[in-house]
């Protein structure tokens, strides 16, 4: 099964590049490119984290050797999660209700949390030790928060 | 504790140190940006570091998740690649340029090397400073073009 999951795991970076590459219009470039770096400045130490404390694990990954260096997962981390962020934040209700917007949030990290909980339990990419699929939820829509935070306020500086 | 561990604690110090009182100035939008830029770049060299094995992190913050020394490439050379670029020499004077790029492509390589000497927090494999200062230089370069890119979308802040 190792072969479907590598393919999975390179589908899912196939489809984000080109996800990104039609949905991320040229002149919010620089938006997306800050939303993706800020993004990373969570991710990397929490993920870093989660595996450390063997909470989480990461059986396969693209390469078979990519576990000797990096046991974190570079594909969730940096492809996947950045990108939901990035639309996530280009497409916020900003007009809408409070409810709407609280919604928007449960939807989209449900979303995200979806894909990962199917991945666990039937691949081999992600395995959850201590962890549960509610920590993943929260955490996602505490990352998603703290992205348009900021971005609300970085956006005043992109001309 | 062990001198490792000071090291690293006096490097985060002074780094976020430095991070406070520039992400309070009137270009801290830029300062932030060219920070987390310096984040991705600098993962990217210790990743092809590790890949290659020309180095090793004996001493790291997360032995058991990755074999990248964390601090290096989350806090201490983008806290060097911001206050390179927000202290880059304006106007058409080539010399001071050409200084610039010097003075802050030595200082890396040169910690890296008394570090490798004296402590387990590197360890050189296939490596030597002349390798570390011209990736350093390059890294700036980088930066430098990330940096000029990004500011073109950025209104001159006035606060």
């Amino acid at each position: 099964m190792v072969v479907v999951d590598r393919f999975i795991l390179a589908s899912i970076l196939v489809i984000s590049i080109i996800i990104a590459w039609r949905f991320i219009p040229k002149e919010k470039a620089r938006d997306a490119f800050i939303l993706y770096l800020v993004i990373q400045f969570i991710t990397w130490p929490t993920g870093l984290l989660v595996v450390e404390m063997k909470w989480i694990e990461y059986p396969i990954q693209l390469l078979p050797d990519d576990n000797h260096d990096y046991k974190s997962s570079i594909y969730f981390e940096f492809f996947l999660f950045p990108l939901t962020a990035i639309l996530f934040n280009f497409h916020y209700p900003e007009t809408k209700k409070l409810l709407f917007q609280v919604l928007y949030y449960l939807v989209i990290a449900g979303f995200f949390t979806a894909i990962e909980f199917m991945l666990e339990r039937y691949t081999k990419l992600v395995e959850y030790h201590q962890w549960q699929w509610y920590w993943s939820y929260s955490s996602v829509i505490f990352v998603l928060f703290l992205s348009h935070t900021y971005y609300q306020w970085f956006k005043k500086g992109l001309g | 504790m062990q001198k490792e561990a000071w090291i690293l604690l006096i490097l985060w110090s002074a780094a976020l140190i430095v991070l406070f009182r520039y992400f309070r100035k009137s270009n801290k939008r830029l300062a932030q940006m060219v920070f987390l830029c310096s984040q991705s770049i600098a993962w990217v060299y210790e990743f092809i570091q590790i890949k290659l094995h020309l180095v090793k992190f004996p001493y790291r913050e997360f032995p058991f998740a990755t074999d990248l020394s964390f601090s290096l490439h989350y806090m201490i050379f983008p806290t060097i690649g911001m206050l390179f670029i927000l202290h880059y020499p304006q106007g058409t004077n080539k010399l001071r340029v050409i200084v610039h790029f010097l003075v802050f492509g030595l200082i890396i390589p040169t910690y890296s090397v008394v570090v490798e000497r004296t402590t387990s927090l590197v360890e050189y494999l296939h490596w030597n400073w002349l390798l570390g200062f011209c990736s350093s230089l390059m890294m700036l370069v980088i930066l430098r073009i990330v940096a000029c890119w990004f500011q073109k979308g950025m209104v001159t802040e006035r606060e």
